[in-house]
């Protein structure tokens, strides 16, 4: 009890860097958040772009009118007056995104059914996207327009019924296994936990362990008539009420953030048990380097690079999707990688299927082999330090 | 018997730090380790509480084998090692209440034992401080206020007073001697043979890891022949006239330095007036006279050839 008491007094005295670290979270949480709050799904948040088209008619006759009328609704149709260099200083102001120019007999070319038809000129801005899709239409609409000719329509009807068909709009639903919320505030959160994981571990228990390891102070404690299983096991209920303690500030501080979002997201339990392997890997972590480290110094160096470099290459504050194909190999080799994978696959779905389950459960049995594997070559190096000593 | 070491054998690699060391010591003494550096006393008290696995030998202590588990036996042992062996993050009140905590589980008894620890130690004023506010001396009493807070039947202190100042180490050698009042057996070591001399009821000269000479600092004085050392300011001394000093009785070395002589006697009467009637007799003027009794440096330096500081 002795040892498990002083655990929490040597704990308060770190208060102040307990303390940095949690701002550090809170901060960097709120920012992901707020990026995240105000955005929409990809269907609600796309708007179409309305360019700016020049159409110079040579060819005087209907057909201008009816690509007019067709791409107004959409587009922008900007009158010019037929000067080349005139064309060009609009392009090169970007007054307009494309110009179109018909052909003199274009449309006569169009309703010969013998001849292949005219081709449209056009002048555009040299590898301009706005160019290229604009081109893409127009090709589309010219398709469809000769196809209804072809069946028999005249220039005149074939105009109206391009009308017609733009205008019906078809209504599509889209059904998937995807959350369509992914890349949400929930998400966000957990996805940023890794951090204020892995440098309270390392504080909270690096820290405190190193204080409690050091040679003169462990001698006398040699030397007193509490059996070492019991200081182990005072030891242990810190660090074990100390983690807990970590897991419900996260849950509280989570709660805050997402409006209480995060109590009815049904993806929550799964986020919780990811963070649940993660913060075991975080205290074997701080368990490690509590009794590799010669002093308080090196674990605060320990503790920055650490952190942010598991933080980093794990795709923690980086997305994993901007990462190349070398990146992604050694990142594969930190827990960080498979518990950001985790929270990606979970902020995904919306119902739990098989594969879903089995995916999650094997990268969280990643992190929890991280955990095991790392507390396991701390006794180990505790072990040789006892025979060292003796 | 408190404690009974037996043939004691301890060896970092082809070092021996130990060679077959033996010690008894008995209730209520002051008992006092005295070594050069390297001599092997922090090995024996590492050994003794069982901090360091020997290679042979037996260690008794209250009349039972000390070993990594004897629990009952490390409840009546206090120890104040050489370091100051605090939690830097703790106050002193919350130090103390740890160690003792470590012995005491009674949370009321605890609390009085801590403040009575701390009257001893005089530390009233800096019950709130954190060990790095304290200067080195308070330091120092408070590594052996969580030592004795429990009340220990055996202190063992390892060389408290390193780095000490002198009025520190004066209030500690008092405390230490007023323990051994209230019943503590006290074993301590130390290479300043003036403390030593000062508290310890007996002594053990160790060299080499071995036990060199034990006694009573008389008896420890008896055992070589070094009466005493007679030091005389003189002006100007010839090598003839040195030759005549060193035919008197009883003298065993005459030097003659930065017009200092210094004559040590082996013991004997009137050795002294011997000295002035020579001087006298060849009319060599002289000044200042001192005399010293043997020290355990000359013990020490009669048995191993060599000089407690070296």
């Amino acid at each position: 009890m002795q040892v498990f008491k002083t655990y929490f007094r040597l704990i308060n005295s770190y208060k102040g860097i307990i303390i940095l670290y949690v701002a550090i979270f809170m901060g960097v949480s709120i920012i992901l958040s707020g990026s995240v709050s105000g955005s929409e799904t990809g269907e609600e948040s796309f708007v179409a772009e309305r360019l700016d088209i020049g159409i110079i008619d040579r060819d005087d006759g209907i057909f201008a009118k009816g690509l007019t009328d067709y791409f107004k609704t959409e587009h922008d149709v900007v009158d010019l007056e037929d000067d080349e260099d005139a064309v060009l200083n609009e392009l090169y102001w970007r007054e307009v995104d494309y110009v179109l120019v018909i052909p003199k007999g274009f449309e006569e070319s169009l309703e010969d059914k013998e001849n292949k038809a005219m081709e449209l000129n056009c002048m555009k801005v040299p590898g301009s996207f706005d160019s290229s899709f604009f081109e893409a239409e127009l090709t589309m609409y010219l398709s469809k327009l000769t196809g209804l000719m072809e069946s028999g329509e005249s220039l005149s009807e074939a105009f109206d019924m391009m009308l017609n068909i733009r205008d019906e709009k078809a209504e599509v639903t889209m059904a998937s296994f995807v959350n369509e919320n992914q890349g949400d505030r929930v998400t966000m959160f957990f996805q940023f936990v890794p951090y204020l994981f892995i440098t309270l571990g390392i504080t909270g228990v690096g820290m405190v362990l190193l204080t409690f390891n050091k040679k003169e102070v462990k001698d006398r404690m040699e030397c007193a008539p509490t059996p070492l299983r019991n200081r182990i096991a005072g030891m242990s209920g810190g660090i074990l009420v100390f983690g807990a303690g970590l897991f419900i500030l996260v849950l509280v501080v989570a709660v805050i953030l997402t409006n209480g979002e995060v109590v009815k997201d049904s993806r929550t339990p799964y986020f919780m048990l990811n963070m649940f392997s993660m913060l075991l890997f975080s205290l074997s972590l701080g368990f490690l380097t509590g009794t590799v480290a010669k002093n308080n110094n090196a674990i605060s160096g320990i503790n920055n690079i650490v952190s942010l470099g598991l933080c980093f290459i794990g795709g923690v504050m980086v997305p994993q999707e901007f990462f190349g194909d070398s990146v992604l190999k050694v990142a594969k080799f930190f827990p960080t990688y498979w518990y950001v994978k985790t929270n990606s696959a979970i902020s995904k779905m919306a119902s739990m299927t098989d594969t879903m389950a089995k995916d999650i459960r094997n990268q969280v049995l990643v992190v929890l082999a991280y955990a095991v594997v790392i507390f396991a070559l701390t006794t180990v190096v505790i072990s040789g330090k006892r025979k060292s000593a003796a | 018997m408190v404690v009974k070491i037996e043939n004691l054998v301890k060896r970092y690699g082809d070092l021996v730090a130990l060679d077959h060391f033996n010690l008894e010591i008995e209730e209520g003494e002051i008992f006092g380790l005295l070594g050069p550096n390297g001599s092997g006393k922090s090995t024996t008290i590492h050994c003794l509480l069982s901090l360091l696995e020997y290679d042979k030998g037996t260690i008794e202590v209250f009349g039972q084998e000390m070993k990594p588990n004897s629990y009952e036996l490390k409840k009546d042992i206090g120890v104040i090692m050489q370091n100051v062996a605090v939690f830097d993050e703790l106050t002193v009140y919350e130090n103390i209440d740890y160690f003792c905590g470590l012995y005491v589980k009674d949370r009321a008894k605890r609390k009085k034992l801590v403040c009575e620890a701390i009257a001893f130690v005089e530390l009233e004023d800096y019950k709130k401080f954190y060990p790095k506010k304290l200067s080195g001396g308070l330091l120092r009493r408070l590594n052996i206020a969580c030592g004795i807070a429990h009340k220990p039947k055996l202190i063992i202190l390892d060389e408290p007073t390193v780095a000490v100042d002198p009025q520190s180490r004066n209030k500690i050698l008092e405390g230490i001697q007023e323990l051994n009042r209230q019943g503590a057996t006290v074993i301590y070591t130390s290479h300043y043979m003036e403390e030593v001399e000062q508290i310890c009821t007996r002594i053990a000269i160790m060299d080499k890891g071995k036990n060199v000479a034990l006694g009573t600092k008389d008896e420890l004085k008896n055992m070589i022949d070094l009466g005493e050392t007679i030091s005389v300011e003189v002006l100007e001394l010839t090598d003839t006239l040195q030759e005549d000093i060193r035919k008197l009785p009883h003298v065993m070395k005459v030097e003659y330095e930065n017009h200092l002589l210094k004559v040590r006697f082996s013991k004997g009467k009137h050795n002294l007036l011997r000295l002035f009637d020579l001087l006298k007799e060849k009319e060599v003027g002289f000044g200042g006279v001192h005399s010293e009794l043997p020290t355990l440096n000359d013990v020490f330096l009669e048995i191993t050839g060599k000089e407690l500081r070296d």
